[in-house]
């Protein structure tokens, strides 16, 4: 039975496993057989999400590697260091949430409840670090549109004058 | 959604609601913030399609751009089916929480294909680039 309270603390009793009379003490929300299924079906396509995530990151470093030598220029450089620099951090981060969500849905059984609130749980830090991301990355384009649009206007803008 | 005798619906705990109910907040955030990005850049692409000779945008550059808008759109799409069905279920829709997991699953795998184009398309430049 639950006191109506958002913030309580599971029992004990939750944890002791599902069925009879510890299933009656969860809340009135059943997690079926079917949502289970698809959890465990997302499993190999996360597993070949994170390798290609991380095999991204290390063409990316390769990229970034080529480019220097090839620069003559210092501002050039510094600015692939540091795409690459955050472009890698970022990835590593997602990378770092996804295999945790691999391994917890690699070892989903129907027996095991902690393992499914395991998956649940790097689910909700997934797409909370997407979101967080996201905020970002917002920001990011409002900031990259604010110095692009008046920069490419006023060279387009330079190149018609100059060509009449 | 009737269930296998074998496996009996289990009870939800009160953390993993409140994780579904993060998630699923996220997730609105998310595609509602997605589609903002892919119409945005939607538009934009017809700029940078009408001023590519003039600023020597190549046509990869185009394409890969092509791909990101509607890999953001899709996924924006995905993550909004997501966040609905999470709501639906926590609103007493039992069946809306598999199909939210699928359609989780869904952003999962076309993250994979535009992962695989980037990695191929940035393999090629890398080849080119030698």
């Amino acid at each position: 039975m639950t006191s109506g309270n958002p913030f309580e603390p599971p029992k004990t009793t939750d944890l002791d496993g599902v069925g009879g009379a510890a299933a009656a003490v969860g809340t009135k929300f059943t997690f079926s057989a079917e949502a289970l299924q698809e959890l465990i079906t997302a499993a190999p396509v996360v597993r070949w999400l994170s390798r290609l995530i991380s095999v991204s990151i290390a063409v990316s470093l390769v990229r970034a590697i080529t480019s220097l030598i090839k620069s003559t220029s210092a501002i050039f450089t510094a600015a692939t260091l540091l795409t690459t620099a955050l472009g890698a951090g970022i990835w590593t981060l997602v990378l770092v949430v996804l295999r945790r969500y691999w391994t917890a849905s690699n070892h989903l059984r129907p027996s095991e409840p902690a393992v499914r609130g395991h998956v649940i749980g790097a689910q909700a830090s997934y797409v909370r670090l997407l979101g967080i991301l996201s905020i970002i990355g917002l920001a990011l384009i409002v900031l990259a549109a604010a110095l692009a649009i008046p920069l490419v206007g006023g060279y387009l803008v330079g190149r018609h004058a100059v060509g009449r | 959604m009737s269930e296998t005798p074998a496996s009996p619906p289990a009870a939800l705990f009160e953390d993993e609601i409140a994780q579904l109910r993060s998630a699923s907040g996220w997730a609105r955030f998310i595609a509602v913030a997605g589609f903002i990005v892919a119409s945005v850049f939607g538009l934009a692409l017809g700029l940078v399609v009408a001023a590519s000779d003039q600023m020597g945008i190549t046509s990869i550059v185009i394409l890969m751009w092509i791909f990101g808008v509607v890999f953001i759109g899709a996924t924006a799409q995905q993550l909004f089916a997501y966040s609905r069905g999470v709501r639906s279920f926590l609103a007493g829709d039992g069946p809306a929480l598999p199909r939210a997991f699928r359609n989780l699953r869904h952003v999962f795998a076309l993250t994979c294909l535009y992962m695989a184009l980037t990695v191929a398309m940035e393999g090629l430049r890398l080849l080119g680039s030698w």
